[in-house]
């Protein structure tokens, strides 16, 4: 066991790094290190460039598209994009659906399906929670009738995340009400321009339109977008969950965040002194750092196993449990550094074509929406207390 | 000692609360906040008929001579009705300064003016790096002429877009963090020389960034004392303190109570989740952080002249930084995906306690003064 990079890997962060100062574009790299929201282009440009390099899916077998990374480099990769504040991709398609479609899937879904993530012609969303079923997912009532060659869907799907660019769903939906709730439920692949699907959007607190209201009416979906078999979702989602579990920890984008509080903490504007000199600023911000340093050796334990072929464990909830605290943490300090220049509200400031100057630092104006938003980490993906349920259920044994 | 409310205070409780329960709902709060302008003119019309613009003032300058007491009731209506009009900015900052300044004719106009609505006034201490200290005064005021000449930038100053006047600090004297040599001076909005740049807050306020380019005022717009401002302003803002420490009580209440209403319907595994254990606990956590707000607001305001007054007001404002966010946090966590809308109530009202913790200094830096106090 060790931590040393090898001569090779040494030479391969500088190829990831040389290849970042190439292809990310200032004014999207400005928008996350300031908070700000990114617009769909900002994300897409991004990926196709992974794309054209080879790079946009680390976690997938290489036959598929994948890169073939070791450990070692996967890391790099990861800690090379946090450090120069690259967009992650979008995880719907290539970090959730894709492994499943490449689990389960028929060779018509792969083919289908798989090129067009890797290239990013299809934007994905994730239909899960429904207004009624949130925490308790496995209640939800969405329901999929068999019909002639297909299913027709009804119901409602709530917190789809970027919905309103989206091509694809996945979707979990009812197929059967007579059996224990878990037991009648499948998993499929939905056509976000097909009759009957409509979007509407939820506003956040920061005042951003990232979630959305989908409304099912009578949406046909095909035999052949059903994914693995009828009332077998459970198995898939479950299995999905298990792969979520490397990029839900944030570590490289919290060690840039946080490297960034340190740098805020350097200016000249706490009165006739620096954040710097006040010990109990600086303190909150050392014990995030430790509790990141945890994390950041957990996450690699959780990717060694990974590239090992070890299922995932419960230890996926940890991750997500302390990542998402550490994520709100950070924009807690932000917050509180910026004094007075938290409270302007500046959306869209950094949208192209904007050019209204910015009311005080770059680095304060997304502060407090930043804030507000990242409230949700704690909540979504399965909220930290079912995430607490799992681990008492599954470790504890309690 | 008698911990109950005097008649007088059972009327001002009673007034308040019936206006914020049949005048000031959240659909006419939202409505304020969308029009832009930073407050409804007939709102405001209501609050001088309901004498609520004169409470602090002193009856000699036309006000109800109301104590901190009183204000503290007021003021915990204001923040249970999550009240966005800029009561905070003109009655009791910039009133508490006009106050305390010595009488003369624009002070006296100004004040009665403000008791009958018809002008509203900002206080500019703020400037890009001052952060939270109140000496650090870069703006400066210089004679030329027989007249004043005004340079600088106030940040963040609250209501400005929409004040009749500015009361502006700025150095008359010594060097940029000296105590000595701060002065007020009250600017008309349409003097020469003043560039207001308005803006919305966060939580549904206006502040503006004030620039000031050679404003030329005349010498009876020097409204303190000259040189000796400072502890006018300490104590404009520590009286400013008890009523944000109000305002604070009243939206963590409210908060707590709207988070166990959402707990007792809201239904996961079948029951309400109210009913799990983990969730009872920190719903009672959550009461208990409002009922220290409360204690620590009407302590700071029973003894607002006592020679404690500093650590009960330092006391209060420390606890709306940690309780409160702590209070404001479970109360998001607590409504789930609902809690992070904008259409749902619960994070407007997160959003005016997260931001109070900035105002006038945070958790921090009154963690710092108590420490320092004797």
């Amino acid at each position: 066991m060790n931590l040393i990079f090898s001569q090779e890997d040494l030479k391969f962060k500088e190829e990831v790094k040389d290849f970042i100062i190439k292809n990310l574009d200032k004014n999207t790299q400005k928008k996350i290190i300031d908070g700000h929201h990114l617009s769909k282009d900002d994300l897409v440009n991004w990926q196709k460039k992974l794309h054209e390099k080879g790079w946009m899916a680390p976690n997938w077998p290489k036959e598929y598209g994948g890169t073939g990374w070791s450990i070692t480099q996967r890391y790099i990769f990861d800690e090379e994009c946090g450090a120069a504040a690259a967009p992650s991709a979008l995880p719907f398609g290539v970090t959730m659906v894709a492994p499943v479609i490449i689990k389960f899937g028929t060779d018509l879904q792969k083919s289908k399906y798989l090129p067009r993530i890797l290239s990013s012609d299809d934007w994905w969303c994730q239909g899960y929670s429904e207004p009624g079923s949130g925490s308790d997912l496995a209640s939800l009532s969405t329901k999929a009738e068999k019909v002639e060659g297909g299913y027709i869907i009804n119901g409602t799907k709530t917190w789809t995340t970027l919905a309103q660019h989206a091509d694809m769903m996945f979707i979990l939906v009812r197929t059967n009400s007579d059996c224990k709730p878990q037991e009648g439920i499948s998993f499929m692949l939905l056509d976000m321009k097909a009759p009957g699907v409509s979007v509407k959007p939820i506003i956040t607190l920061d005042g951003g339109h990232e979630v959305n209201m989908v409304y099912l009416e009578n949406v046909k979906v095909p035999d052949e977008n059903l994914i693995f078999e009828e009332n077998k979702g459970w198995t898939v989602a479950k299995y999905l969950l298990g792969h979520e579990r490397t990029s839900i920890a944030a570590v490289s984008r919290s060690k840039k965040a946080l490297s960034k509080v340190r740098e805020i903490a350097k200016l000249n504007i706490n009165g006739n002194s620096t954040l710097n000199e006040d010990s109990r600023f600086m303190d909150k911000v050392t014990k995030c750092d430790v509790r990141l340093q945890a994390l950041e050796y957990a996450e690699l334990k959780s990717i060694s196993d990974d590239v090992k072929g070890i299922p995932p464990g419960p230890e996926a909830s940890m991750l997500k449990i302390r990542g998402s605290e550490i994520q709100q943490e950070i924009t807690e300090l932000v917050l509180e550094a910026s004094g007075y220049y938290a409270n302007p509200y500046q959306p869209n400031i950094m949208d192209t074509g904007n050019n209204e100057p910015l009311i005080g630092p770059d680095w304060s104006s997304a502060a407090a929406p930043k804030y507000f938003n990242t409230r949700k980490t704690t909540i979504y993906g399965g909220s930290n207390e079912i995430q607490k349920n799992i681990l008492a259920k599954m470790v504890l044994e309690l | 000692m008698d911990l109950s409310l005097n008649e007088d205070q059972e009327l001002i409780k009673a007034s308040v609360e019936k206006f914020i329960m049949e005048s000031y709902d959240s659909e006419c709060r939202r409505k304020t906040i969308k029009n832009n302008l930073g407050s409804d003119d007939k709102i405001w019309q209501q609050f001088a008929e309901l004498g609520w613009l004169g409470l602090p003032f002193l009856e000699k300058d036309g006000g109800f001579g109301g104590d901190s007491m009183d204000l503290n009731i007021l003021m915990e209506s204001f923040g249970k009705g999550l009240v966005v009009e800029p009561y905070i900015s003109t009655v009791i900052l910039s009133g508490s300064i006009l106050s305390l300044c010595p009488e003369g004719e624009i002070r006296n106009k100004i004040i009665s003016n403000i008791i009958c609505g018809k002008n509203k006034v900002s206080f500019a201490f703020a400037e890009p790096t001052s952060r939270y200290n109140l000496k650090d005064v870069s703006t400066t005021a210089e004679v030329d002429n027989n007249k004043w000449v005004l340079n600088g930038h106030k940040s963040v100053v609250f209501g400005a877009g929409q004040s009749d006047f500015i009361i502006v600090s700025a150095r008359t004297k010594g060097e940029r963090f000296d105590e000595e040599g701060i002065s007020l001076f009250v600017i008309e909005k349409d003097n020469e020389g003043l560039y207001i740049q308005d803006y919305p807050t966060v939580d549904g306020f206006k502040a503006a960034e004030v620039k000031l380019n050679n404003v030329q005022l005349p010498s009876n717009q020097l409204i303190s004392t000259e040189n000796k401002a400072i502890s006018i302003i300490n104590h404009s803002i520590n009286k400013t303190l008890l009523a944000v420490a109000a305002e604070a009580s009243g939206i963590m209440s409210k908060m707590y109570e709207m988070t166990l209403e959402y707990i007792k319907t809201r239904k996961q595994f079948g029951i309400p989740i109210g009913k799990f254990q983990a969730i009872q606990h920190r719903t009672v956590e959550m009461l208990i952080l409002s009922d220290e707000m409360n204690s620590l607001a009407s302590m700071a305001a029973l003894k607002a002249d006592s020679e404690e007054a500093l650590k009960s007001i330092y006391a209060s404002k420390i606890h709306i930084g940690i309780g409160g966010r702590k209070l404001g946090q479970e109360a998001i966590q607590l409504h789930g995906g609902m809690g992070v809308t904008e259409e749902m109530d619960i994070g407007q009202y997160f959003k005016r306690i997260t931001m109070l913790d900035t105002f006038l200094g945070n958790s921090d830096y009154y963690l710092g003064a108590y420490s320092k106090l004797s």
